[in-house]
């Protein structure tokens, strides 16, 4: 189906954001998805500047409680998030370079092996334990995608093995770009594609994850952040991105989110009436690119806003403007 | 009883005989209905003689908790009042938090069941499974917060006090049961069968605790609920900042805040009467309920009086309702509906009404003469002098307010215009306007008690985005969730639970604190079928009562004529398709009546 919505991808013309969903797949997603699955596709974020100790150490407890993939924080957190999450199969992620992306080749390098390091030397549990989220350079990606294969690799030598995500900020790329960058990431030896740090113009989208998809195959992982709170939104984003059952792996599928017990809880509610759910047609306006482009480039923000034209939902922007 | 949850007591009293007595509570009652709402709702099914006179000896009262009450669960000290409605002549079941419910469990009596009529005023005190009726005739005639002061002396400076006010006791049909001094039993007039009765209060206090089967899994179900409580946008920052008030502009951006009787849904003014206005002008602090993480209560003080509130649905009936911005008179008018004791919603729904009436010209001359003189100008929109002077006619019985206080269809009837009457089974609406809010005018026009926003709050997905944002004005899956909605906020007045929560909890939250209280395993679907077995409950009484299909109705306003300007301009109501669907999804039939089937699966009969 997402195929036959997305047949024309690089196509601008009479497209409308993919924000309508046809409801029997849905619910054949809701219906194959268990809480407990759910959880295991969720890495529990907290970026925030001010984040101190207890949020961190209170989420890990809501990981470890609820099975989550894995905790997602900054690098500085490394000094004790390990023995929160040893014995446990939580994972520890770490964002590189964040939010910009611009540090030099050496540096992300060194960060990476710096991170991995200090984690094993804390969680005594060997190699495995890991993920890096790393950041691309965006505006060199722009004019010469080669020095973005080049951080790719620097990373993934600094990761010595682990578990590696590249943040592409899709939000910042044309349809062209994305694709672009989907490939070098691949190439270069990175396991996951992620489309946004979540605090770039644009957060997951379906569209773009489905072209992430797309592009890099079944046999690579995604990872869909920004702005995710809720679990319609959640099967929307496998609906475009982890649409076969056997996508819904946590080594190919990956959420990012803040909010991973309002996503199990809201799950909750749709389990207690799914075609109550999805007929009444919940608002995508957390997956619409509309409201989301002001910060963005000219070439890529107009894309959008052409397309928001013609977009069946636009009518709920009048609710939305106060 | 071997159930955690229970005390397994049930007191009643009797108040023609002046007899008090205990006995056990039925279990299977208990585990089919729970307690609080649906509890107290099949036991006035069992006792009930169909068509008795709401007001006559015969009538019941019956207070009841939930399981969940005392157990130190989060935000669960609500407790319900069940009885048949004086106002709609429905089943009535009228919800309040505060103090009163967990000190009321702590007695030892899960339900107190008041029967006949008492001689001259009394009150019941009853303290740790001792109940006695003591005198009250020198309470009589004191408001809520006089009586409330009185009875603390007398008894217990630790008890906690329901009573009637003196709209209780002369009759106001809409009349509340205040506890904790400004906590409301608001609708339907559960006050007014008090009154009736002799009773003026319900003293309560205790040490009995709620037992609990399993404390391990108790203490972590409550701390995810509480987890999912402190992290939720609504119940994190916007009612424990602004109260329910903050819902005034909200409501109002959308085009759906009822003014000026329903005329309208947009109040140009809306900012002066809202939530965030009252923190800054008459703000003293919050006011909480017991075990409440969110206290959304506003303790407030104007120039010359002080009390508690008004919260959203009070702002808005004794103000955009009535088209009246002075926020001042609007907390008075609301201190006079506290401390007299009855429903600010019907009152103010019923003075906007007369405001239609006056304005129209529907009222004949000598009424209008007398209104004049007793309210010291016309009756027109935007008179926030006479709205609060209304407010003690009503309060007072007096006057004109003798009229009021018959609740607005009665008074738009008597004037040949039951159509200006913004009810629902005579039950005066609320503040969401159904043209703006496609489910809830399906909410309102099936709900067991009439006009009522609380048995299906389905603002929150089709205002606050909670649990999910819908199209508000779309009609597809609508009935189904409507349906979820009525089944789990009659699961959660039973409870014990305050109905706020369900903007963090889903059902398996509920159904994960119920189980573990109880120690009887229960999903979420388990507790949506229990819900649903209260809710057909409800409808066979009112069916019992003489309501039909045709009951099941909105005022014509809302399907002949549009709003004028606003966010939901141009809107009207087709109830009927809604409607249908409804019925068929319920499992009833054509004419709104549950099949045979689905009462078997409920374990239901008719009689």
């Amino acid at each position: 189906m997402a195929a036959k919505v997305l047949s024309s991808v690089l196509d601008d013309q009479a497209r409308v954001p993919l924000v309508e969903f046809p409801p029997q797949d849905l619910l054949e997603i809701i219906e194959g998805l268990t809480v407990e699955m759910l959880a295991s596709l969720m890495d529990a974020t907290d970026l925030k500047a001010d984040t101190q100790e207890p949020k961190i150490r209170k989420i890990a407890e809501w990981a470890l409680e609820y099975g989550l993939a894995s905790v997602c924080v900054n690098p500085v957190e490394v000094d004790f998030l390990p023995p929160l999450l040893k014995g446990s199969q939580v994972k520890e992620c770490y964002v590189l370079d964040f939010p910009l992306g611009k540090s030099s080749l050496e540096s992300k390098r060194r960060q990476a092996a710096e991170t991995v390091d200090k984690s094993r030397e804390l969680r005594g549990e060997g190699p495995g334990q890991v993920e890096l989220d790393m950041v691309i350079n965006v505006g060199r990606f722009k004019k010469d995608p080669e020095y973005t294969r080049a951080e790719i690799e620097a990373v993934v030598d600094g990761a010595d093995g682990e578990l590696v995500k590249v943040i592409i900020r899709s939000g910042e790329l044309t349809e062209e770009e994305i694709v672009r960058a989907c490939s070098l990431v691949k190439e270069a030896g990175a396991d996951f594609v992620k489309n946004s740090t979540g605090m770039d113009v644009m957060g997951a989208t379906p569209e773009h994850l489905w072209l992430m998809r797309e592009t890099v195959g079944p046999h690579f992982g995604v990872k869909a952040a920004g702005g995710i709170s809720d679990a319609m939104t959640v099967v929307r984003l496998i609906y475009a991105a982890a649409r076969e059952p056997e996508l819904r792996d946590p080594l190919r599928f990956r959420i990012g989110t803040s909010a991973p017990l309002t996503i199990l809880s809201t799950m909750d509610w749709i389990k207690a009436h799914p075609q109550g759910w999805v007929e009444t047609r919940v608002i995508p306006c957390t997956i619409c690119p509309h409201g989301q482009t002001s910060n963005q480039r000219r070439e890529v923000r107009e894309i959008y806003i052409k397309r928001c034209r013609t977009c069946p939902f636009r009518r709920y922007r009048e609710d939305k403007d106060f | 009883m071997e159930r955690g949850g229970y005390h397994g007591k049930v007191l009643r009293v009797d108040l023609t005989t002046g007899e008090v007595t205990t006995e056990s509570l039925d279990e299977i009652l208990a585990r089919d209905y729970v307690g609080g709402r649906g509890l107290g709702s099949a036991i006035l099914w069992n006792e009930l003689s169909p068509r008795t006179d709401a007001l006559s000896p015969q009538n019941k009262l019956i207070l009841a908790t939930g399981p969940l009450n005392g157990t130190g669960a989060a935000l669960s000290s609500r407790y319900e009042i069940v009885t048949k409605s004086p106002l709609t002549n429905t089943i009535l079941s009228a919800n309040s938090g505060g103090r009163f419910p967990i000190a009321l469990k702590r007695t030892g009596f899960d339900v107190v069941i008041v029967q006949g009529a008492a001689p001259k005023p009394c009150y019941l005190w009853v303290d740790d499974e001792r109940a006695e009726l003591r005198d009250a005739s020198s309470l009589w005639g004191l408001d809520t917060h006089q009586t409330t002061e009185r009875l603390l002396e007398a008894t217990s400076p630790q008890a906690s006090v329901a009573c009637i006010g003196p709209a209780g006791e002369l009759g106001v049909l809409y009349a509340s049961v205040m506890n904790d001094m400004d906590r409301a039993a608001g609708r339907g007039g559960a006050g007014c069968v008090m009154g009736a009765k002799n009773l003026k209060a319900i003293v309560v206090q205790g040490t009995h605790k709620t037992p609990v089967a399993n404390l391990e899994g108790f203490q972590e179900a409550r701390k995810a609920a509480l987890t999912m409580i402190s992290e939720a946008p609504l119940t994190k920052n916007a009612l424990k900042e602004y109260g329910t008030a903050v819902l005034i502009n909200i409501i109002n951006q959308f085009g759906a805040l009822p003014t000026r009787n329903f005329q309208e849904g947009y109040f140009p003014d809306a900012d002066s009467v809202s939530g965030e206005t009252l923190k800054e002008l008459l703000y003293e602090g919050s006011a909480g309920c017991a075990t409440c993480a969110v206290a959304c209560g506003r303790a407030t003080r104007t120039t010359h009086r002080s009390g508690e509130g008004p919260e959203y649905e009070t702002m808005w009936a004794l103000g955009p309702d009535c088209g009246v911005k002075d926020l001042e008179l609007i907390a008075e008018a609301n201190y006079n509906c506290n401390e007299l004791g009855f429903d600010s919603i019907s009152a103010g729904n019923t003075i906007a009404c007369a405001m239609e009436l006056w304005e129209r010209g529907y009222l004949d001359a000598p009424t209008m003469d007398s209104i004049r003189a007793e309210l010291g100008g016309e009756l027109r929109f935007g008179n926030g002098q006479a709205v609060l002077k209304a407010t003690e006619l009503i309060g007072r019985n007096e006057g004109f307010g003798q009229m009021l206080g018959e609740g607005s269809l009665r008074l738009a009837s008597r004037f040949g215009h039951p159509e200006l009457s913004m009810s629902v089974k005579g039950l005066e609406l609320p503040a969401y306007d159904p043209r703006g809010f496609r489910s809830m005018g399906l909410a309102y026009a099936t709900s067991t008690r009439g006009g009522c926003h609380l048995r299906a709050y389905f603002i929150g997905p089709e205002a606050l985005a909670t649990p999910y944002a819908v199209d508000r004005f779309g009609s597809e899956g609508k009935a189904a969730l409507v349906i979820l909605y009525q089944d789990l906020s009659a699961a959660i007045d039973s409870l014990g639970l305050c109905m706020f929560t369900i903007f963090a909890l889903s059902p398996e939250h509920y159904a994960s604190l119920l189980s573990t209280v109880t120690g009887e395993p229960l999903d979420g679907k388990q507790l949506l079928t229990i819900g649903e077995r209260i809710w057909n409950l409800e409808r066979l009484f009112n069916l019992r009562e003489g309501f039909t299909k045709k009951d099941d109705a909105l005022p014509p306003r809302f399907s002949q004529e549009t709003l004028p300007r606003g966010h939901s301009k141009n809107q009207v109501v087709d109830l009927e398709p809604l409607l249908e669907e409804y019925y068929r999804l319920r499992g009833w039939d054509v004419d709104g009546v549950p099949t045979k089937d689905k009462l078997a699966q409920l374990g239901l009969r008719r009689s």
